[in-house]
């Protein structure tokens, strides 16, 4: 029971270690990584009709 | 195209801090809109103008003679040859540069100065070129209504339960912006959104002196398969806000549409051309109404591992011990459900990891001019 733990631990330092770095590569290198969101472009807000867990989709109801 | 100075009869550029045509000769001020140039070309609906084709990327540019064209504004190469008089089709809108030449420069270099896994040398770069030129765009109004069933997630381990949940929604978008050039990638001009269309003026021939202008070469008709696509993307996003779950997927949707109407408009980007060591290119691109700068720079690969190694060790040494605890027990289907539940972990912080990595790499590559010329290639292939 040494080596499976070992192996798992070096597998989650590493992976939190490649995404932290990662992360901070694109927070320092890459500029404007971001598009229009939908209130830029949208003249009113969704209207929603709601129906939930409901596989006939009847009973709907504004959200 | 050229609108002159009716007292001297220099040629007129458009001036940003002033927002009107001024003269660099006896420094008159005119309103864009009251040039003899604009009373001659606004009963037609193209105009000629000059066209100054790139031998490299096949761009069509045109720009008045304040300055020769001497290189390409989109890959920033010296090939470049004017070809000859073309007519235009006139577009509708027009947003004027906001941000001069010096503040797009000041905003790239202070957003580069923080790039910490890039070489210095490079964070202080020595501008090859800086240009700005009119980028065609295509806007889309249109309704856009949908049904969906959305599969999602309540609860976690064994309290997790699977509900499905139906949407049906309707919105109206405006100004759905779709890039109306080959030469620009979709990715690219995409993240130059949002523009302010309150600002947008009725185009007029004099807004474009003094910079670069390019022309369409995809059609509305084409465009608007783009646009449907944002507009799902969009609305998508909106929807899903709405529901109560996590791992979340839209398992049904029955999308309708309606175009109300397409605009041809021309948006003001800057474009700063930069070169490394090894003589590669880099594009950076900015806003020219909002100062929004995009682009991205290659990271030193020593920068990126040695920090990798160092907090990796570190870490594996306490999940390790962490690990260890969870593991030991007698009970071996708890010890297994422990053990998936860690891989299953794994997975999924790589996954977040992989997503990082992604992102910067299509950034770089999107920088790099090196991807039109390779447009070009294929182009020149064809």
């Amino acid at each position: 029971m040494f080596l499976l733990p070992l192996i798992l631990g070096i597998g989650i330092g590493f992976g939190l270690a490649y995404a932290m770095v990662g992360f901070l590569a694109v927070k320092s290198n890459d500029i404007g990584n971001s598009k229009g969101d939908f209130q830029d472009f949208a003249d009113n807000t969704v209207h929603i009709k709601v129906a939930e867990n409901n596989v006939s989709g009847g009973n709907f109801y504004d959200l | 195209m050229i609108c002159k100075c009716p007292n001297c009869g220099k040629a007129l550029i458009y001036s940003i801090e002033n927002k009107s045509l001024t003269c660099p000769s006896c420094n008159s001020k005119f309103s864009p809109s009251g040039t003899i140039e604009e009373e001659l070309y606004s009963q037609f609906e193209s105009m000629e103008c000059d066209i100054y084709k790139c031998t490299t990327c096949g761009a069509e540019l045109t720009i008045n003679d304040v300055e020769a064209a001497t290189f390409c504004g989109y890959c920033g190469q010296p090939t470049i040859v004017f070809n000859r008089v073309s007519s235009w089709e006139k577009p509708e809108k027009i947003i004027p540069f906001s941000v001069t030449r010096d503040e797009a420069e000041r905003a790239i270099r202070k957003y580069l100065r923080k790039s910490i896994f890039t070489k210095k040398k490079l964070r202080n770069f020595k501008t090859e070129r800086i240009c700005g030129i009119y980028v065609p765009f295509w806007l889309y109004d249109m309704d856009y209504r949908s049904q969906q069933t959305i599969k999602g997630t309540e609860g976690h381990g064994k309290d997790a339960r699977t509900y499905y949940y139906f949407r049906e929604c309707e919105c109206s978008f405006s100004n759905l912006t779709v890039d109306a050039s080959k030469r620009l990638d979709n990715r690219s001009s995409q993240r130059l959104e949002p523009y302010d269309f309150s600002d947008a003026k009725d185009f007029n021939i004099g807004y474009l002196s003094g910079f670069y202008a390019d022309r369409y070469d995809v059609t509305s008709e084409y465009g608007k398969y783009d646009a449907t696509y944002n507009a799902r993307e969009l609305y998508n996003e909106e929807v899903i806000k709405t529901i109560p779950a996590h791992s979340v997927s839209i398992t049904a949707d029955s999308p309708t549409y309606k175009i109300n109407s397409v605009t041809y408009a021309l948006l003001p980007v800057w474009f700063l051309s930069f070169l490394d060591d090894k003589k590669k290119c880099y594009t950076i691109m900015v806003n020219g109404q909002t100062g929004k700068v995009i682009g991205a720079l290659p990271y030193v690969k020593a920068r990126i591992i040695i920090p990798t190694l160092v907090l990796g060790s570190l870490l594996s040494m306490t999940s390790f011990k962490f690990v260890e605890t969870l593991l030991t027990g007698d009970d071996i289907s708890k010890t297994f459900e422990v053990l998936i539940a860690l891989i299953a972990a794994i997975v999924a912080i790589f996954k977040f990891g992989i997503k990082y990595w992604d992102k910067i790499r299509t950034s770089i590559y999107l920088t790099t001019a090196s991807d039109i010329n390779k447009y070009a290639e294929e182009r020149q292939e064809e």
